[in-house]
């Protein structure tokens, strides 16, 4: 646990308060290995701007953004992603729907629904024409 | 609205046959102003079911989602991945394109 802190606040101070923030709001807090940070921060550097996991319920367990933020996406997303399980199901009873990819001008999001937890990423593009790294 | 649309449909026939060559299962192209189906690779029953579903539903809810994280912001493509097929969605001006891989 102090490897991580020591790691976040070299990295980056801000984020390690938001990450603090948000695993003592949320309880219960999870203690996951320190390739969790690994795996986050190599994703920022990709150009992702936010992970937000989920349980199964939809209810938001980890998060990189502030409460509100998290919020915001979650309660907008979430009933996307669970109708879209209903249209899968709707057209086909026996598919079932693993993966959601929405694009816009300004970003992509990613949804993943597993078995028992689902992911958000939110990826940004830094320019208009750039690169998205 | 219709006779643009065939136009633009009648034009776009050979990259529509490249596209259906490839891994795909087929594709739906719908008008949005009448939810009508357009020109479909499937049968009609199966291919307005999945017009009704998804343009009806699935796409609109996703756009307000997108606008309501950001104003300014439009969508401009769809994915949904199952187990078995992929659904691609790309909602333009006037018509929808869904392909099915």
């Amino acid at each position: 646990m102090s490897r991580i802190s020591k790691m976040s606040v070299v990295e980056r101070p801000s984020q390690r308060a938001s990450k603090s923030a948000a695993v003592s709001k949320k309880a219960p807090p999870r203690d996951r290995s320190y390739d969790d940070d690994a795996f986050v921060s190599l994703f920022a550097h990709r150009g992702g701007r936010d992970i937000i996991i989920m349980d199964a319920q939809g209810v938001p367990l980890r998060s990189t953004s502030s409460q509100k933020r998290t919020l915001m996406y979650v309660s907008n997303l979430k009933p996307l992603l669970f109708m879209a399980r209903n249209v899968v199901r709707d057209l086909d009873p026996s598919n079932d729907i693993t993966f959601m990819r929405i694009r816009s001008n300004i970003g992509e999001i990613h949804m993943t629904l597993g078995s028992d937890f689902n992911l958000i990423v939110v990826q940004r593009f830094r320019r208009k024409f750039g690169t998205k790294q | 609205m219709n006779r643009i649309l065939e136009e633009v449909i009648h034009r776009n026939a050979p990259i529509v046959d490249r596209i259906i060559a490839e891994h795909t299962a087929g594709y739906v192209v719908a008008d949005n102003m009448a939810n009508a189906v357009a020109e479909t690779s499937f049968d009609n029953t199966s291919a307005q079911a999945l017009v009704k579903h998804l343009n009806g539903t699935l796409v609109p809810a996703c756009q307000s989602v997108v606008r309501d994280l950001d104003p300014t912001n439009q969508l401009t493509y769809m994915r949904v991945a199952t187990r078995k097929f992929e659904y691609l969605v790309a909602p333009e001006e006037y018509f929808t394109i869904t392909v099915v891989q």
